[in-house]
């Protein structure tokens, strides 16, 4: 066989004739590490497909020295979840197309249908699970996989819930903090307000170990707004709270103990009136409120969850260039490495995730290709991105919860 | 450090001349080359000549490459910016576009042996990305793997455990619940 003719195989990849050239050339020369070293560059669906070469072989991907490696390849390319909702009324429910967005490229991952429209979208991604539907019923789902668990319906009078995801560390279990919510109409100096407050604070545990879900000890009623963050273990959120439900603050609640306490008030000049343009999020560890400001800048509240004495950091960034993009851009959050993420909130052929470093002052973005004729292009489709995609091991390993689990 | 040049031979006779900072990519040789004794010629048992020139050609672009765990004495080389590793990972990608599959194979056993860290990753990559798609039953003609699953264990197990791992990726219509 001369050069050109194995020149030629490569090219009709497809065609089985060149595996059958290939073959006589003796592959298998390949020492072992460095076969795992290809196969540790493959995406999760192929190794999962490759279980199935031989029992040699799964053993090899099972294996603890496998997946640990993996693991560590798949965090030094940190990629963000970009997720596409596309409404469907006439079924009156919501497909969510998963892609994973990388330094240059986006990949399809999964798609999958939540019966359960929810207008209002404060989803939660948490340690590779993310939650779909509206309060009272939720779609737990992996998004590498698209395997969905659908709860039961939460159990009370209310007719909406606010849920909050979260993934305690220490005892590998994912949690949902469900607050049940009524009306009260509330008259204050001569005006009257319609407040939104909580009645029932419940805890939905997920997973093999079938725990019920039960009601926790803090019943002082709240308002909670915006989303949530979980930070090791435990859950953040912002939440009107006191006699008139007039002051501000941040809801802790742990995980592990399930414990439910009102954190910090927020500062008074922290600006109120405002605070639907903001997006909780972690910022360098720590609990941040953060949201564009108009004159092309990012503004970050920072609460030092871990620190005595409770206080609240402003700052300020001014982004320098790129005006043009930034009309449509807003913050979802930050990457591991502390850069703010921005992206639009609908779908549109030139969807850019911008990411920001407060640090270096620099900017950089990446273009979200969608390739494929997926209708939701043609509609407006409302976007999310979620920082902290991994490569979801553990399916692999075929747990029998392979819905949940992302053990480290 | 001087500009120095050494004269690597390949397994079929075949030498050649380049800069030291160019051999010192070869792991293999810059162990050598760390005890200070003056080698001017190094014999590569393992590597062919055709093979060694690719290799060569690798690591003459990638020589201002920043190395981590880089214990020379020599001043720390400037981090490349995005745009210049933009450039090298293009080149890498054309470099890797004219190489066939056998010889890709080639090289993957030659960076292993030489230890050309680079090389070794974007060769592994290479064949991670030609077999990505592939099915089980191709990969195991590849790599002349055999099969000692029972019908069983295969469907009943495998298959229907990860049954996401085996959907196509197709387009998606317009749902239906």
């Amino acid at each position: 066989m001369t050069t050109s003719q194995f020149k030629k195989s490569k090219l009709i990849e497809n065609n089985s004739q060149s595996l059958e050239i290939l073959k006589e050339k003796n592959f298998n020369d390949v020492p072992l590490d460095v076969a795992i070293e290809i196969f540790m560059r493959l995406p999760v669906k192929s190794v999962a497909r490759f279980l199935l070469l031989s029992k040699f072989w799964a053993e090899i991907i099972r294996s603890r020295h496998f997946i640990t490696s993996f693991q560590v390849r798949s965090s030094l390319q940190p990629r963000l979840l970009v997720v596409f909702i596309d409404l469907n009324k006439q079924w009156n429910c919501e497909d969510w197309y998963f892609f994973s967005l990388s330094s240059s490229t986006t990949s399809s991952l999964s798609r999958v249908t939540c019966p359960f429209p929810d207008y209002v979208h404060y989803s939660h991604y948490v340690n590779g699970l993310i939650s779909l539907g509206s309060g009272l019923e939720k779609v737990i789902t992996n998004p590498s996989t698209g395997k969905s668990t659908v709860l039961g319906r939460v159990q009370t009078n209310s007719k909406v819930a606010k849920c909050f995801l979260g993934y305690d560390p220490v005892n590998d279990e994912y949690k949902l903090l469900v607050l049940c919510m009524k009306e009260k109409m509330q008259r204050h100096d001569g005006r009257t307000r319609i407040l939104q407050l909580s009645s029932q604070h419940q805890v939905f545990p997920l997973g093999v170990k079938k725990k019920p879900w039960r009601m926790i000890d803090y019943t002082t009623p709240h308002g909670p707004v915006l989303n949530s963050v979980c930070i090791d273990g435990v859950l953040y959120y912002v939440a009107f709270t006191g006699e008139d439900l007039s002051q501000l603050s941040l809801m802790r609640f742990d995980l592990g103990s399930e414990k439910l306490d009102l954190f910090t008030s927020l500062p008074a000049d922290f600006p109120a009136a405002f605070l639907h343009g903001f997006t909780l999020m972690r910022y360098k560890g720590k609990v941040a409120l953060a949201t564009k400001t108009l004159f092309i800048g990012i503004e970050v509240w920072v609460l030092d969850q871990q620190a005595e004495i409770h206080g609240c950091l402003k700052k300020s960034f001014s982004i320098i260039g790129g005006k043009w993009l930034f009309c449509d851009l807003f913050i979802t959050g930050t990457t591991h490495t502390s850069e703010f993420i921005l992206a639009p909130r609908f779908y549109s052929n030139r969807f850019y995730v911008i990411y920001y470093n407060p640090d270096t002052e620099s900017l950089r973005k990446t273009k979200v290709e969608v390739h494929g004729g997926y209708d939701f292009k043609h509609r407006e489709t409302k976007a999310m991105v979620f920082s902290g995609l991994c490569r979801d091991c553990s399916v692999v390993v075929g747990d029998t919860v392979s819905c949940f689990g992302n053990k480290d | 450090m001087s500009s120095n040049k050494i004269v690597l031979t390949s397994s079929d006779g075949e030498s050649f001349q380049v800069e030291e900072v160019v051999a010192r990519k070869l792991q293999i040789v810059k162990h050598l080359l760390e005890d200070d004794c003056v080698i001017n010629e190094i014999p590569l048992q393992n590597v062919t000549g055709n093979i060694l020139s690719i290799v060569l050609e690798y690591c003459k672009k990638h020589v201002d490459d920043v190395v981590d765990d880089d214990a020379s004495e020599e001043p720390k080389k400037k981090k490349p910016d995005d745009e210049a590793k933009q450039n090298l990972d293009a080149w890498d990608a054309e470099f890797m576009k004219n190489i066939d599959m056998e010889t890709i194979f080639k090289l993957i056993l030659a960076a292993n042996y030489l230890n050309v860290e680079g090389l070794l990753g974007l060769t592994c990559q290479t064949v991670a990305d030609y077999i990505k798609d592939k099915t089980p039953e191709e990969v195991r003609e590849l790599f002349n793997i055999e099969n000692d699953f029972t019908h069983e264990e295969e469907e009943e197990a495998i298959r229907k455990e990860n049954a996401w791992a085996f959907e196509a990726d197709t387009k998606h219509e317009d749902p239906k619940p």
